[in-house]
């Protein structure tokens, strides 16, 4: 994929309703590429951390011909939707209407 | 508290419904099995499917419990007044769904594949 459909992607993702914002992150957590409507480098980075918790908590628990795909974790105001690559996680916030 | 008929008939009533929850629950298409977790001390309070298997369920308490408690902390960092409601696992052809209770009192998993 090229960096451009991997921009175009992000754009989309982003702009979807409900959605707050998008991060992809290395697997220590460090943030590559956030897009963030509201421009917040500090939320990336936590969301990034948590991202990169789970997966390697995850990597752990489950044995190799489980390895974790993709996790859903839905509290009472977000919905965090985590999709695990070998070298990158990418995580999406979405908002949640009551 | 006062235990009179209609109390005890509405314990029963809730017990049969819960019941109803579950068995609905094990008989859906492609659900591997349920199990009910004491999030406190990780034991296993009641399980169905797994083929019987109790180092399974055995096997899944652990880890779970531990991998819940983790994710409800992420989410407290982020936001000392948000908490988990829901969390969905993707892992191959498994897919695990869990559901803590809002008082804490169990945590309800259950295990299914996907058909593709």
């Amino acid at each position: 994929m090229t960096s451009e459909r991997v921009e175009s992607v992000l754009e989309l993702i982003t702009y979807t309703k409900g959605v707050a914002g998008a991060v992809v992150c290395n697997r220590n957590g460090e943030p590559i590429r956030d897009s963030f409507q509201d421009l917040d480098r500090n939320r990336a980075v936590a969301y990034s951390n948590m991202a990169a918790d789970l997966a390697r908590d995850a990597a752990l628990l489950f044995s190799a011909d489980e390895s974790l795909d993709a996790v859903r974790v839905r509290s009472l105001n977000n919905e965090i939707i985590i999709k695990c690559h070998e070298e990158f996680l990418l995580v999406v916030i979405q908002e949640l209407t009551k | 508290m006062e235990f009179n008929a209609s109390t005890t008939n509405e314990r029963e009533r809730r017990i049969k419904s819960v019941e109803e929850v579950l068995l609905r629950i094990a008989k859906h298409e492609g659900v591997v099995g349920y199990l009910v977790l004491n999030p406190a001390d990780g034991r296993v309070m009641r399980y169905s499917g797994f083929s019987s298997d109790e180092r399974k369920v055995k096997k899944y308490a652990d880890k779970i419990n531990g991998f819940t408690a983790l994710a409800a902390s992420t989410i407290r960092t982020i936001d000392w007044k948000d908490d988990l409601t829901f969390l969905r696992m993707g892992l191959g052809l498994t897919e695990i769904l869990i559901a803590p209770d809002v008082d804490k009192q169990y945590v309800l998993i259950v295990v299914q594949e996907i058909r593709s």
